[in-house]
């Protein structure tokens, strides 16, 4: 993988530190492993960006090249097959007794990724049939199927795909830090499920933000610390990875209230403002976006759960 | 610099490109102790990682190194 020893690669601790006591260094050690070996995988997607780390060169096989932007959805990113693929994924993970099975949906959709891939090159249909696979045969459906297993098989599907694809690309880890469509990023916050990101179900990332901090005015919930946390991480890092400036504030704005969370303030605004201001700014970044708020409870009475 | 700073200092310091710019810093909140981590604008991306695992798994570490209920909180240079 492009980057991978130098993304997890470690440093010996310098002097200074050496008044660390044994103890605290030898839990760092374990603990600097187990950081690693969970933060070093690949990133960017829809939620870090892998700056710094150049992609491959360019795709010699056109019929690659015709199957990876189709799929994933390039260039406008408005009907991306992937995405279909993305929500029977979270519907497995994340409904008892919707595994696999002959005609159900996950298996439509596994369907769907091997015939989309059906001309492209071997290694790439491989991949394909990797994610396929575990479409079909997840082991345990419901609450124990194995979303990270479903996530690595789609990030090698990314890999084959990249630099073919602009959003396999990303989602690979190999996007530049500012030069993100804004196109995929809009995509990726009002359209896409939200199987790959923190929130792991197939609703969008707007109806999630909501619920934190509300459309209208709310206090975010003290129980919602980790996924405000995760929240804020995901706004900035698209905001930093996103080649719109306009984009990039808009979306700073309703990172807004999950920083002032973090900072003690629970008292949200609301999200109703900067989710339309973010909805004027993708839309005219040619990413339209009707209703910024749609699928989000927008009725202030109701104080909003996480 | 308490110890779980120190210790969330060295880790995030081994994943970017600029350690230089690395600045951990404790705070205290209405909502308990906060830890802010700045790092190099290049540098956001990949200390919060692919769908922000590399920053929940640095959160994990920290609150495997903690007593209290501390927050860590990636700080965006572009905070208003």
């Amino acid at each position: 993988m492009v980057g991978f020893a130098r993304r997890c690669r470690s440093r010996a601790l310098p002097g200074r530190r050496a008044s660390l006591s044994r103890t605290v260094t030898g839990t760092l050690a374990v603990l600097t492993a187990a950081a690693l070996i969970s933060g070093c995988d690949p990133v960017g997607a829809a939620g870090g960006s892998d700056a710094g780390t150049g992609s491959t060169g360019p795709s010699t096989d056109p019929s690659r090249t015709t199957a990876c932007t189709r799929f994933f959805g390039d260039a406008d990113y408005h009907e991306a097959p992937a995405w279909r693929v993305l929500e029977g994924a979270a519907v497995i993970a994340g409904t008892a007794g919707a595994g696999p099975s002959d005609g159900s949906p996950a298996t439509a959709v596994a369907s769907e990724v091997e015939t989309a891939f059906a001309d492209a090159p071997e290694d790439t249909r491989e991949a394909a049939g990797a994610v396929a696979t575990w479409l079909r045969t997840a082991p345990a459906p419901g609450e124990h199927a194995d979303l990270d297993a479903f996530a690595g098989t789609w990030q090698g599907l990314a890999e084959s795909c990249t630099p073919d694809s602009t959003a396999a690309t990303w989602t690979a880890g190999h996007g530049q830090q500012g030069a993100k469509p804004a196109a995929l990023v809009c995509a990726e916050t009002f359209t896409a499920p939200s199987t790959l990101s923190v929130f792991a179900d197939r609703d969008q990332v707007v109806p999630h933000l909501t619920a934190i901090a509300g459309a209208s005015p709310q206090a975010v919930p003290v129980s919602a610390a980790t996924e405000v946390a995760e929240a804020s991480d995901l706004l900035t890092a698209q905001s930093v990875a996103v080649d719109d400036p306009a984009v990039a504030a808009a979306l700073r704005e309703v990172r807004t209230p999950f920083q002032d969370a973090l900072q003690g303030d629970l008292d949200s605004p609301g999200l109703h403002d900067p989710l339309t201001e973010l909805g004027a700014a993708c839309t005219a970044a040619g990413y339209d976006v009707p209703d910024p708020l749609a699928g989000t409870d927008t009725d202030p009475s109701d104080g909003g759960t996480a | 610099m308490s110890s779980r700073a120190e210790a969330l200092d060295h880790l995030v310091r081994g994943i970017v490109d600029s350690p230089d710019e690395v600045q951990v810093t404790e705070k205290s909140t209405r909502r308990g102790p906060l830890l802010e981590v700045r790092v190099g604008p290049a540098d956001l991306g990949r200390v919060i990682g692919r769908s922000g695992r590399t920053a929940r798994a640095l959160r994990t570490v920290t609150a495997a190194l903690s007593d209290d209920d501390v927050r860590v909180d990636i700080v965006d240079v572009d905070r208003r």
